[in-house]
């Protein structure tokens, strides 16, 4: 990619035994997002702190806007801005002491206290700038930890699963925000496992699984790689993993993965199966208590790819 | 730069909390004040004095101990009755003085003065004057005897010969040393210092409950994500520490010498035991919060092991009245060099080459301590 700013190929991370990222390799262009998309535990975090110098990786390499970067690379970190699955913001300070002193760590110096002002209109909170965070709703917090991320104009942004816990309101304005800064021209790696965030936001997606991409492209190119498949969403009376296995062997059924009284399905004709399914539900001695049939989406090719809920 | 604005972030985080301003600057003015009050000469030991009528030799000492400024002598008959006393605090000690006192020194053998004390700061000062004043008493019994035997003149008239000749001489000052009463210094000055050493200590530990919150938090974490270096980050996290013990550990000396005209003896000396007793202070303290995982944990050993150092270290106590042995334990803790440094300040008006041993000792733990905090904070940051 030719204006890429983040390139990263080959990264490997080991702990122990365990090889929490395996050969994690994609790249982000200028004005691009790109979601990296999986379950919990999946190696999301992991290789985004190996982007963001947080981590010494174990193998590969991660450039950003032409400087390799290591934990000690200062260079390449001017050029990031992160913002971290924790509010990790002062609580005993104001929202705008903790713009400055993050801008300070930054180093911008003359136009500190403008920029300051700039990102509090941008997380709309100049209202409430000189307040204590701790007197701050979960949303304003999450707003404010999104802005230190942006405090110094990075080439890239990364963005840590930034929604979870927040309210629907709050959440809509961070989406928003990162659209914008989408069409700005900055670079966005956007990590989450909410489906619904990575369609609307993401230009590009990776799906990580247990440390690997295991595909990669956008909406479309993903979701033709599960063909013209249906996805049926049940809610059940009780334990839905009691008919995970009755269900699979159902034919015409591709994947089906359980998570609670919930059951995922994808099908060739979910009109074919699923009268199968409510007759291996019932015979499990459980009632179906809702159905829901949707075209193939982000979440049905993660269940096609891995046989598991992003959810899970 | 960046480290100056990573300290200066933590003295604005510690000033936020109002109560933290009360347990730095207040707290330990009002003990200094209450300690001194009750410790200090406004409070005069009481001693119960026994000793023989008709006998020369212990009215001379008699009248030794009772000239003392430094405590209120009681005479009195019973020796059980005033050990009773004793027991019940209502007097401080008891000085037996035996019946065949003059007698015995005259005939060549030695006599017992017996001392009865509580473990209190009276007591060891009282303790201090009798031992002066036997002192005294035996120069002149010593020479007395040798000028007996080297001319064999009577032992009594040789002792009357000595003690004229003690008249001719410049006689020995008993002074009284301590702080409690009398000699140099006021009521303040050694409890001023034990305090200040206590509480710089205890806000050291404490604080290291802010660097575990930063952690838990993830902004320690984020710093380093900007273009800031590990170094730089725990430079700044050290410095912050050690800015806010030395504010307090300043402010407790100006405010002592101000309110209570504490003389902390020579300035230059008094700073640099402030400083390399902080210095001590921050790297304990951000040893503390590196190591442990939770403010709750980190809290309430920092409280536990502060007051415990404080003991130990003649901080609560003074180190005169501890055991030989004890007084070997104390100098493991930073506690027990602070003081003996301030002690030779206040006390003997030392300067700094004076406490040289003192100062390197606390240099060197401070380092020590810093060194090895620093590594275990860059890992816990960096992994």
């Amino acid at each position: 990619m030719a204006d890429a700013v983040l390139e990263c190929s080959g990264l490997h991370k080991v702990y122990g035994d365990l090889v929490a990222v395996d050969d994690v390799g994609f790249s982000i262009a200028a004005g691009e997002t790109y979601g990296l998309l999986g379950p919990n535990g999946a190696g999301k975090t992991t290789t985004i702190s190996m982007i963001a110098g947080l981590l010494d990786n174990d193998g590969g390499t991660a450039v950003v806007s032409g400087n390799v970067i290591t934990t000690k690379s200062t260079a390449a970190k001017a050029a990031i801005g992160l913002v971290p699955q924790d509010l990790a913001i002062y609580p005993d300070l104001t929202a705008r002491e903790n713009l400055q002193f993050f801008g300070k760590l930054y180093g911008i110096k003359g136009t500190l206290n403008e920029r300051v002002d700039e990102i509090l209109d941008i997380i709309e909170l100049s209202d409430r700038a000189d307040d204590l965070t701790k007197e701050y709703s979960g949303g304003m917090k999450r707003r404010l930890n999104i802005g230190i991320g942006l405090i110094h104009k990075p080439d890239l942004l990364i963005l840590d699963e930034p929604t979870v816990g927040v309210d629907p309101q709050s959440r809509n304005a961070i989406l928003e925000n990162v659209e914008r800064l989408g069409a700005e021209g900055m670079a966005v790696l956007y990590t989450t496992h909410y489906m619904e965030e990575a369609e609307r936001l993401c230009d590009r997606v990776g799906i990580i699984d247990e440390g690997s991409i295991i595909a990669e492209g956008t909406r479309r190119d993903l979701v033709a790689m599960v063909g013209e498949r249906d996805r049926l969403h049940l809610e059940l009376s009780g334990d839905a993993s009691v008919v995970e296995g009755s269900v699979s062997a159902i034919d015409g059924v591709d994947s089906c993965s359980a998570a609670g009284s919930a059951l995922e399905v994808v099908a060739v004709s979910a009109s074919r199966a699923l009268p199968e399914v409510i007759l291996a539900v019932n015979d499990a001695g459980l009632d179906v208590h809702s159905v829901q049939i949707t075209e193939p989406d982000l979440e049905s090719v993660f269940l096609h790819l891995t046989g598991k809920a992003l959810r899970e | 730069m960046k480290t100056l604005t990573i300290a200066a972030s933590s003295l604005r985080r510690l000033f936020r909390e109002r109560s933290n301003i009360f347990f730095i600057f207040v707290l330990p003015i009002v003990l200094i004040l209450v300690l001194g009050l009750v410790f200090g000469s406004g409070f005069t030991s009481r001693v119960a004095l026994i000793a023989p009528d008709n006998d020369e030799l212990a009215g001379d000492i008699t009248v030794s101990i009772s000239t003392s400024t430094a405590f209120e002598t009681i005479p009195a008959d019973d020796v059980e009755d005033a050990r009773a006393r004793l027991r019940r605090n209502e007097i401080d000690a008891v000085i037996v003085i035996p019946d065949d006192y003059g007698e015995s020194l005259l005939a060549g053998d030695n006599a017992e003065i017996a001392y009865y004390s509580t473990p209190s700061s009276g007591g060891f000062v009282v303790r201090s004057v009798v031992e002066a004043a036997i002192a005294e008493q035996a120069a002149v019994i010593r020479a007395g005897r040798f000028a007996a035997d080297a001319t064999d003149a009577d032992p009594a008239t040789a002792l009357d010969t000595a003690q004229l000749v003690q008249g001719s001489i410049a006689a020995i000052g008993v002074e009284t040393e301590g702080g409690v009463s009398g000699g140099s210094g006021n009521q303040f000055d050694l409890g001023a210092a034990q305090q200040l050493l206590l509480f710089m200590f205890l806000t050291a530990l404490t604080s290291s409950t802010a660097l575990i919150q930063s952690r838990r938090l993830g902004v320690s974490h984020r710093m380093l994500s900007t273009p800031t270096s590990a170094g730089a980050i725990v430079g700044g996290e050290t410095l912050g520490r050690f800015l806010i013990v030395m504010l307090q550990g300043v402010f407790i000396v100006v405010a002592a010498g101000v309110l209570f005209d504490v003389e902390w003896g020579d300035p230059v000396a008094a700073t640099l035991v402030v400083m390399t007793f902080a210095l001590t202070g921050t790297g304990a303290g951000m040893l503390l919060g590196s190591l442990f995982s939770s403010e709750q944990q980190a809290g309430g050993f920092a409280i536990f092991g502060a007051l415990m150092l404080a003991a130990l270290g003649g901080s609560m106590v003074p180190l005169e009245i501890f055991p030989d042995t004890m007084v070997t334990v104390a100098h493991f803790t930073p506690h027990a060099w602070g003081n003996d440094a301030f002690a030779t300040l206040i006390r003997h008006g030392g300067g700094v080459t004076d406490i040289a041993t003192e100062l390197a000792v606390l240099t060197a733990y401070g380092l020590a301590l810093i060194a090895l905090s620093s590594v275990v904070f860059r890992r816990r940051l960096t992994h």
